[in-house]
């Protein structure tokens, strides 16, 4: 039977008439089949070691856990897809020793009605790094949350989120991101278009822990807005204890804005154009950050499909 | 009229929000002919380039912009595009996600319909060997991490591949080292030469004009084109710069 | 002289050495009672609906809990509620009782003496009495109404004040809604008519500084269609009151063309707990600009709304929150676009100093609606020490594509490089700092009238003062 589970609840809450506190979704935890947990060791190889994630019955849930020793440096790469009507959570653990770097590469290819549950958690020492390029072309409802524990002395986070939402999707977003350790770094880039009636709500909270002193944290949101009924709900979050530190947040939520359209227009190009080449800019610019052809090929051509 | 003109600005008066930018500008731009655009900063140079590029910020109140025998003043952006006008912006800007072959693509489309791939990525190479760019910038992000020297550069591939009849080149040259202006220069010339386009060059510098063959020059001030004549008259205001030029005038 | 007397008479023992008295007759379980507020409501001589509107807000009062997202109020003693609306409860003190830090206050910001025992809560007759009445007189000739909320009860807008009374802000909005529903008293009625604009601010400072008054007030402006008004509420002195609860409530109409500027400076002695509600609603074409300095309190929770509700209606909200040792400031803003091309604009600092919390909280709701709306949110926060705390919690909720929705965030410390080039000048390094934050709430300074802005510097200067180690 399902029941009621709260996910994506932001550390930090504001008023309730938003209803944006946190996500909730039906889980059937009675009957959610174990798939087999991955167990990655960083070895200094350049090749990314590619994971293929598919959902199994009704609901399931893969662990997947990284770790990178010292000095070590992986990039994994997670295919995820769902089949139609079914729930999948994808968990990963990471823990990135002293002067690792480990990228994270994580793609989905959902059905319509699905339901993803992305959830990574990571801890990192001293100057450890940590990058996660998530792509999101699917169809079905996406839930992403995003733990990074910047423990370690120099450690630092890049994230980059891309998104295209269309039909009925929800998009839910979730990103905490505890700076304890001193001089220690984050950025976060999320960007997307919304069509149709979509729907999409970024958490993003950057905390500047006391002690952490010199953190710099950084998070930008574009978020184009393209059908009629869509609707986007954006929370960005600055804590802040510490006070030899910066955090910067800057969103821009709209339709394409003027500035952009006179440069398009200026070439020729009509405003429907420049809308149908913006919201797939997104996606494409992740697809290309990956690195890895095969999967930037794989992107593109999700995208294709979906649109 | 009596000569055939490709461009025609006539009486033009231009706001910016309530302030009036230029009260009454005229100028007329001959076929395959380059014309310069000199002025003191402030003058309204750039509000003329994106009045006729029909920027929605700039308002005309009178006046009439006619290219090609045709009456342009209300005409949308891309319209006019299509029609032949092309700006090449100062400070160009940077859109994440779309790469400079992507845009060039898709701007080549919107005019002609589909396009040959194989003949198009023929003719994008061949261009940006010609501008000295590392032919790896086509499949990068317009603009984006782009140099000074190489966003000028992205501008003046996008004139060669569009090959607009009237080119507005504002400040193309400023910014830029020594190498890069011949570079753009050579570009220029070359748009001349191939493409029989017309030019209006607002510039401060002469560096960029040494290679060309410049047919008027044109100074403004107040909003107001205030002297004509031909290349001397760009020697002339380089000597003496605007101040004195301005009072030899009167 | 003769009145200094009246300053230290009248003492209730009762109210200010509570602890004292195990046995009072009015201490309840739940604090408030409907038998109080019948008492209250007689006291008052309200009309009818508005004892039924007191009843019915106890009744809310009683069901609602405390929202789980604001700061800790654990410190606030609700069960003393009862008391400080008790009726005929005299809210006065001693000048002696009156803490050292708010006289040395006094002090170094010059209020003069009758002043100061007034903004203690000590006095109640003196002269800003007879300047409210002059003001009074002198706007009335323009057919503007300003008086206070008990004659307007009752007086010849009686039927304005039933048709706009806490439509605005209902009851059931939240706890302390209900609770000013139930309890209020004092405050300010103003209208203003038709086109008419009012070329001096109307200051409530002279009100508030009224016997008792400041602890529920309420404060209902109705701006007609055309007309124009500045309103300025509180003053930069700190006012001391020995209850800790100020939940006053206010609510602005601005009718289709309408301006209204409301100004705060609100510097309430630091062991008061102000959960205060304020709520614009525009029409077609009218403007809300709200104005906020936030000094005092030990906790305040301050996020002043406006309901663009008419086509082409705008609101600007500029605000500095500065929030010391022991203090804990959640403030900031919201916003809720109904009409289209309706414009959105704030602007806030926040400062954080001596273990001082500021919380920046703010909400932009775009409905479907409003078509062509634009918001623009920038807020900037201060961090002197590291022994402080400062958060920025904004949300959008953007529910049509025909917007342009922006926000900037940014956190962090005085420059270094900036205090060196004071320093470098010949300014000592406390000057220089203080030079620096008073800069930083330019914001809120260049929208205050000239004597406010003054006092506001002067009172960020004494906050700074000592902040060098």
């Amino acid at each position: 039977m399902t029941q009621e589970r709260v996910i994506n609840r932001m550390p930090s809450v504001t008023w309730n008439f938003l209803r944006a506190n946190d996500a909730k979704i039906q889980w059937d935890e009675e009957n959610t089949k174990a798939l087999t947990a991955e167990n990655i060791t960083a070895g200094n190889t350049a090749e990314p070691v590619k994971i293929d994630i598919n959902n199994e019955g009704s609901f399931c849930r893969k662990i997947v856990n990284i770790e990178a020793a010292e000095g070590q440096t992986v990039t994994v790469i997670e295919n995820m897809s769902v089949a139609a009507s079914c729930n999948m959570e994808v968990k990963t653990q990471i823990k990135g020793r002293k002067d690792s770097v480990i990228r994270l590469i994580q793609v989905q290819k959902t059905e319509e009605d699905s339901l993803l549950f992305v959830d990574v958690q990571c801890d990192l020492e001293e100057s450890a790094r940590f990058e996660t390029v998530q792509v999101f072309p699917g169809k079905g409802d996406i839930y992403l949350n995003n733990q990074v524990e910047l423990t370690g002395d120099d450690s630092s986070y890049r994230s980059d989120i891309g998104y295209l939402g269309q039909k009925t999707q929800n998009i839910d977003i979730n990103l905490v991101v505890n700076h304890w350790g001193k001089r220690t770094e984050c950025q976060i880039q999320a960007d997307g278009a919304l069509k149709d009636s979509a729907k999409k709500t970024f958490r993003g909270t950057i905390d500047l822990k006391h002690g952490g002193t010199d953190a710099v944290g950084d998070e930008k949101e574009t978020v184009l807005m393209l059908g009629e009924d869509v609707a986007n709900i954006t929370i960005p979050i600055i804590l802040c204890a510490e006070e030899c530190v910066q955090g910067n947040h800057g969103a821009t939520i709209g339709e394409l804005d003027d500035e952009t359209l006179f440069y398009f227009e200026s070439r020729g190009i009509s405003r429907e154009t420049a809308e149908k080449l913006m919201s797939r800019a997104a996606i494409e610019r992740l697809a290309r950050l990956t690195g890895d052809e095969e999967t930037e090929k794989a992107i593109l051509e999700d995208l294709e499909e979906v649109l | 009229m009596g000569k055939d003109n490709l461009l025609e600005i006539k009486d033009l008066h231009v706001s910016v929000g309530e302030k009036e930018i230029l009260h009454g500008v005229n100028l007329e731009v001959g076929r395959n002919e380059t014309h310069v655009l000199m002025g003191p900063n402030g003058t309204g140079k750039s509000t003329l380039g994106y009045a006729i590029t029909g920027n929605p910020g700039y308002t005309v109140n009178s006046g009439k912009i006619i290219l090609d025998g045709e009456d342009i003043t209300e005409m949308s952006v891309n319209e006019r595009a299509k029609k032949g006008v092309f700006l090449s912006f100062q400070n160009p800007l940077e859109v994440p996600g779309v790469t400079l072959s992507g845009f060039i693509r898709s701007a080549l489309e919107e005019r002609e319909g589909r396009i040959k791939l194989w003949d198009f990525i023929q003719k994008l190479n061949k261009t940006m060997d010609l501008l000295n760019m590392d032919r790896s910038y086509a499949q990068r992000d317009l603009n984006v991490g782009f140099s000074g020297g190489e966003k000028k550069k992205a501008e003046i591939l996008q004139l060669l591949m569009l090959e607009p009849k009237l080119a507005i080149l504002d400040e193309t040259d400023s910014g830029l080292d020594v190498d890069a202006v011949r570079t753009v220069s050579q570009g220029i010339k070359l748009y001349q030469e191939q493409c029989k386009g017309s030019l209006l060059i607002i510039t401060h510098s002469t560096k960029i004009l040494e290679a060309l063959t410049v047919d008027v020059t044109h100074v403004m001030e107040k909003g107001k084109i205030v002297r004509e004549g031909d290349v001397s008259l760009v020697n002339e205001i380089n000597e003496k710069g605007f101040e004195n030029f301005g009072k030899d005038a009167e | 002289m003769s009145e200094e007397k009246s300053y230290v008479a009248d003492i209730d023992r009762s109210i200010y050495d509570i602890k004292d008295v195990e046995n009072d007759d009015f201490r309840m379980k739940d604090g408030l009672s409907h038998e109080i507020i019948d008492k209250l409501s007689e006291e008052k001589h309200d009309p009818e609906w508005m004892r039924e509107f007191r009843h019915k807000s106890l009744d809310i009062y009683n069901q609602l809990g405390v929202p789980d997202w604001v700061p800790n109020i654990d410190g606030l003693d609700m069960d003393h509620i009862a008391t400080y609306v008790r009726p005929k409860s005299k809210m006065e003190n001693t000048w002696e009782n009156v803490p050292d830090d708010i006289k040395e206050t006094f002090e170094r910001l010059g209020i003069p003496e009758a002043e100061r025992k007034s903004l203690a809560g000590v006095g109640a007759q003196y002269d800003s009495e007879l300047v409210y009445h002059n003001v009074k007189d002198d706007v009335s000739k323009q057919g503007v109404v300003y008086t206070d909320m008990e004659s307007a009860l009752t007086g010849e807008y009686a039927d304005m004040v039933h048709e706009y009374f806490m439509k605005l802000v209902p009851p059931t909005d939240h706890k302390f809604a209900a609770l000013h529903g139930a309890v209020w008293s004092g405050g300010s009625f103003v209208y203003v008519p038709k086109g008419v604009h009012l070329d001096i601010p109307l200051q409530s400072y002279f009100r508030l500084n009224a016997k008792g008054a400041g602890q529920f007030e309420h404060t209902l402006i109705i701006v007609d269609e055309g007309a124009d008004l500045h309103f300025i509420e509180g003053c930069s002195a700190p006012k001391y009151n020995v209850a800790n609860l100020h939940a006053g409530c206010v609510e602005l109409y601005i009718k289709k063309n309408a301006k209204l500027r409301y100004s705060t400076i609100e510097n309430w002695s630091k062991n008061m707990y102000n959960l205060n509600t304020k709520r614009a609603l525009c029409e077609e074409n009218a403007v809300v600009e709200w104005v906020s300095g936030s000094f005092g309190s030990h906790v305040g929770c301050l996020y002043p709304m406006s309901v663009l509700k008419g086509d082409n209606s705008r609101t600007e909200f500029t605000g500095v929150t500065f929030a010391g040792a022991t203090q804990n400031l959640d403030t900031g803003a919201k916003v809720v676009h109904i009409g289209e091309n309706t414009t959105s604009y704030m602007n806030t600092r926040s400062i954080s100093k001596d273990g001082g919390i500021s919380t920046f909280r703010s909400s932009v709701v775009v409905q479907k609606s409003a078509k062509n709306a634009k918001s623009a949110v920038s807020c900037q926060s201060l961090m002197l020490d590291s022994e402080s705390r400062s958060d920025t919690i904004p949300a959008m909720d953007i529910r049509t594509k025909d917007a342009a929705i922006g926000h900037e965030a940014k956190i962090g410390a005085i420059s270094d490089d900036a205090v060196f080039y004071l320093m470098s000048r010949g300014i000592s390094e406390e000057d220089a700092r203080a030079l620096i934050v008073s800069g930083f709430a330019d914001n809120v300074s260049k929208e205050l009238p000239m004597e406010y802005a003054v006092e506001m510097n002067n009172l960020i200067r004494l906050e700074m003062k000592g902040s060098i180690g």
